[in-house]
């Protein structure tokens, strides 16, 4: 099987598809600013070290528990206006 | 050689683990993060919305089926969000398995072993069935079939880790393990069992068989998967790990195998992805593998559990809907203790029990019989 299977097409949701092509184009962008903030967090923790930031040191970072609540932190705020939309559709 | 005693789980880190780069470690923190908040909107929001529309269909139909939220704007972003994410994390995790490939490839490579150590039989000539070779399962781009040269084994490397990233974002801890709750209930339901040959029916890349190493270190372990790039993965992971496990490429319901060959047959969520035809083929083999006194256990997600909360259900429905899961359905209205008896275990001989995950909130599904 050379090619492989391939996922079954998903549905639409909304009457205009580039909605939903909005939803994954902001999901993509969300994913590239994790990574540079990824590595940017790396890069100013191993300066502040003294260690030379290469990228194999970058690599090799692992940052601690308070990070990843930022990161948690931050993609509830990416998704809180899903949040305003269930309201704004209760007072409809 | 001697055999580990560690646990085997999601946590279970090997040589052929991709390691991850500052850059994988975001993106998949994010797309983790994403599904954790995407499943926590569910859970509160959608939940409330759904109770609303069922209420209302109540009044209306009171024989209606599970209401639709179809129409509903915060339903619609959270479908595209939750769609989004998933074709996200493949290419996540596509894009740090492929760029680490070659020198995955000199690791499998310079593990080496011997029979003492595993081993690998593959059959170019195996016929995959048709909903096998058509089945992208969970959204996995290419599935499990998938098999891009005589070497390739990224089905495998990306099943433990796709099924690794998912499970956590669904909820499910880093000790997890669907293996270590099926030795857990055979050990507490038949604590005198002690098998000396078990077959794993449907093992993937090997990550549940680990555990019947670990649970019964003086039996032979074995694996039946029918994906080729599954098992080239699975035996140098499972070398790497030092865990002696003989895969084999078959059919879970035509395994080769002889007659009366083993003290266990097992499979970990392989009866929901399969058709009933075949899910009754897969009892009949059981049957036929095992010794008098043997015993069969099948682990599953628990589609028939009575209780189960109708937003529950209704929550499955979405992920069978979109996660290419096309055999979910048919799993939850097929009587395993009825293919098992058809199969040839008597009736009294069945049993069927809900099992708490090990690091979970859910439960399993366990079905199986002994032999007699």
């Amino acid at each position: 099987m050379k090619e492989g299977a391939q996922p079954a097409e998903k549905p639409v949701y909304f009457d205009d598809p580039a909605i939903q092509a909005l939803y994954q184009m902001v999901l993509i962008l969300g994913e590239e600013l994790a990574a540079t903030r990824e590595q940017l967090h790396a890069l100013i923790a191993l300066c502040e070290s003294g260690a030379v930031p290469t990228a194999d040191a970058l690599d090799a970072f692992i940052p601690d528990e308070s990070f990843d609540l930022e990161r948690a932190d931050w993609v509830v705020r990416l998704l809180e206006p899903l949040e305003q939309i269930a309201e704004a559709q209760k007072r409809l | 050689m001697p055999k580990p005693t560690a646990e085997m789980n999601r946590s279970t880190l090997h040589a052929l683990s991709p390691p991850q780069s500052s850059r994988d470690r975001g993106r998949q923190s994010f797309i983790f993060h994403t599904k954790r908040q995407l499943g926590q909107f569910a859970r509160t929001k959608l939940q409330n919305e759904f109770q609303q529309a069922l209420t209302e269909q109540a009044m209306d139909c009171p024989e209606g089926s599970l209401p639709t939220l179809d129409g509903h704007p915060a339903f619609a972003a959270w479908s595209a969000l939750n769609i989004g994410s998933q074709q996200q994390m493949w290419r996540a995790l596509g894009d740090m398995i492929n760029r680490q490939m070659p020198e995955l490839n000199r690791v499998a490579e310079a593990l080496g072993g011997d029979s003492s150590t595993g081993s690998l039989q593959l059959n170019p000539d195996l016929k995959l069935p048709d909903y096998f070779a058509s089945t992208a399962y969970h959204g996995q781009p290419g599935g499990y079939c998938l098999d891009r040269d005589g070497g390739d084994w990224y089905a495998g490397a990306l099943q433990e880790a796709g099924g690794t990233l998912y499970s956590r974002g669904a909820g499910t801890g880093a000790k997890d393990s669907k293996g270590q709750a099926v030795v857990r209930f055979v050990e507490t339901t038949f604590p005198e069992f002690s098998p000396r040959r078990v077959v794993d029916l449907g093992c993937g890349y090997g990550g549940q068989t680990s555990n019947y190493v670990v649970a019964f270190p003086d039996a032979e372990i074995h694996g039946v998967d029918l994906g080729a790039g599954l098992l080239r993965y699975a035996h140098p992971r499972a070398r790497a790990l030092g865990l002696p496990i003989h895969f084999k490429q078959a059919c879970a319901s035509a395994t080769g195998f002889p007659d009366a060959s083993f003290d266990m047959v097992v499979s970990n969520i392989l009866l929901h992805e399969i058709p009933r035809e075949m899910l009754e083929a897969v009892m009949r083999e059981s049957f036929r593998l095992l010794k008098p006194g043997g015993l069969v256990v099948h682990q599953d997600v628990p589609t028939q559990r009575p209780d189960t909360p109708t937003f529950q259900q209704w929550l499955s429905n979405w992920q069978v809907a979109h996660n290419d899961e096309p055999f979910w359905r048919s799993f939850s209205v097929t009587s395993v203790p009825d293919a098992l008896v058809s199969a040839g275990f008597s009736r009294e001989a069945v049993f069927e029990a809900y099992e708490p995950q090990v690091d979970g909130p859910l439960l399993w599904y366990m079905v199986g019989a002994r032999k007699s």
